[in-house]
């Protein structure tokens, strides 16, 4: 069975640290766990590491979650599964989302065991 | 500084909207009850209290600022009710804490209130030691301590 390696991407440390807690609670199989705090940050780690999954905030300074997932779908190499964690649940940034190839939307506040059915379902597609 | 008289969208209460923000905020993800404070609500306060303040500027389809105070001892339990973890040994947690239940309180609202439009929310700006909320700020109790809101919105 593959390690899932997952990036978190949020300004908030404490978000961050939420959910880096949640993904060592899940008894899957996670590989590299690496976090970044904006969406430049996000780009450099992607630079350096194969990741399977990202999780992304969108509100951010210096580089949103938006512009990284438009980042993401100009990048060459296989793109990550993408899943957006906001507090901005209108239909109309779930639209937005929809047209950058985001897996999953999960709005703030985030139940951890929301977040856990997520990282398993992920499991499960990178399973077969 | 808490506006009543936002326009309302899609015949929803702006200031409805925002309790309701408030008490799923409190509920999903610090497990906390939030109610309405009673009139005397200052009268239990420790003497001494510490309070936090977070600003959150939202713009896009409309503008303005919502402000978040609460004591320092309730921002510290709900970073580890939040957590799951104890939090002194993070520095600068407590203030990072602050200004995400600013933002998820905001966020949270503005769907609400607002589902159709879209807005932009700036990074939260903390301060220490600030006054306790006034009169006009909308004031819940979160597990028997005091936190207050006010908005002020420019155009919606």
């Amino acid at each position: 069975m593959k390690a899932l390696n997952i990036l978190i991407v949020d300004d908030s440390a404490m978000m961050r640290r939420m959910v880096r807690r949640v993904v060592d609670l899940t008894e899957l199989a996670i590989g590299e766990v690496h976090e970044a705090a904006n969406g430049r940050e996000a780009l450099s780690v992607l630079e350096h590491h194969s990741i399977d999954a990202v999780f992304t905030d969108l509100n951010m300074p210096v580089m949103t979650g938006t512009e990284l997932l438009r980042a993401l779908q100009e990048r060459p190499s296989p793109p990550p599964v993408r899943v957006v964690i906001s507090t901005d649940g209108s239909e109309a940034r779930r639209q937005e989302a929809e047209g950058l190839a985001v897996t999953r939307y999960l709005e703030k506040p985030l139940r951890p065991e929301v977040m856990r059915d997520v990282l398993c379902e992920l499991a499960d597609v990178f399973r077969d | 500084m808490f506006s009543v008289s936002l326009p309302t969208c899609s015949g929803t209460d702006a200031r409805a909207a925002l309790e309701a923000a408030l008490a799923q905020v409190a509920e999903e993800s610090f497990f906390a009850v939030a109610e309405p404070a009673p009139d005397d609500w200052r009268d239990s306060l420790p003497a001494g209290s510490d309070w936090l303040e977070a600003t959150v500027v939202f713009h896009g389809a409309g503008e303005g600022v919502l402000t978040c105070r609460l004591p320092g001892a309730l921002a510290r339990d709900l970073s580890s009710a939040f957590l799951g973890a104890d939090v002194d040994d993070t520095p600068g947690g407590v203030d990072d804490m602050t200004g995400e239940v600013a933002n998820m309180i905001c966020g949270c609202w503005l769907t609400r209130a607002f589902p159709t439009k879209l807005f932009q929310l700036d990074g939260p700006i903390i301060r220490r030691d600030v006054e306790a909320p006034s009169a006009d700020w909308l004031v819940h109790l979160l597990n028997g301590a005091p936190l207050g809101l006010a908005v002020s919105a420019a155009r919606v």
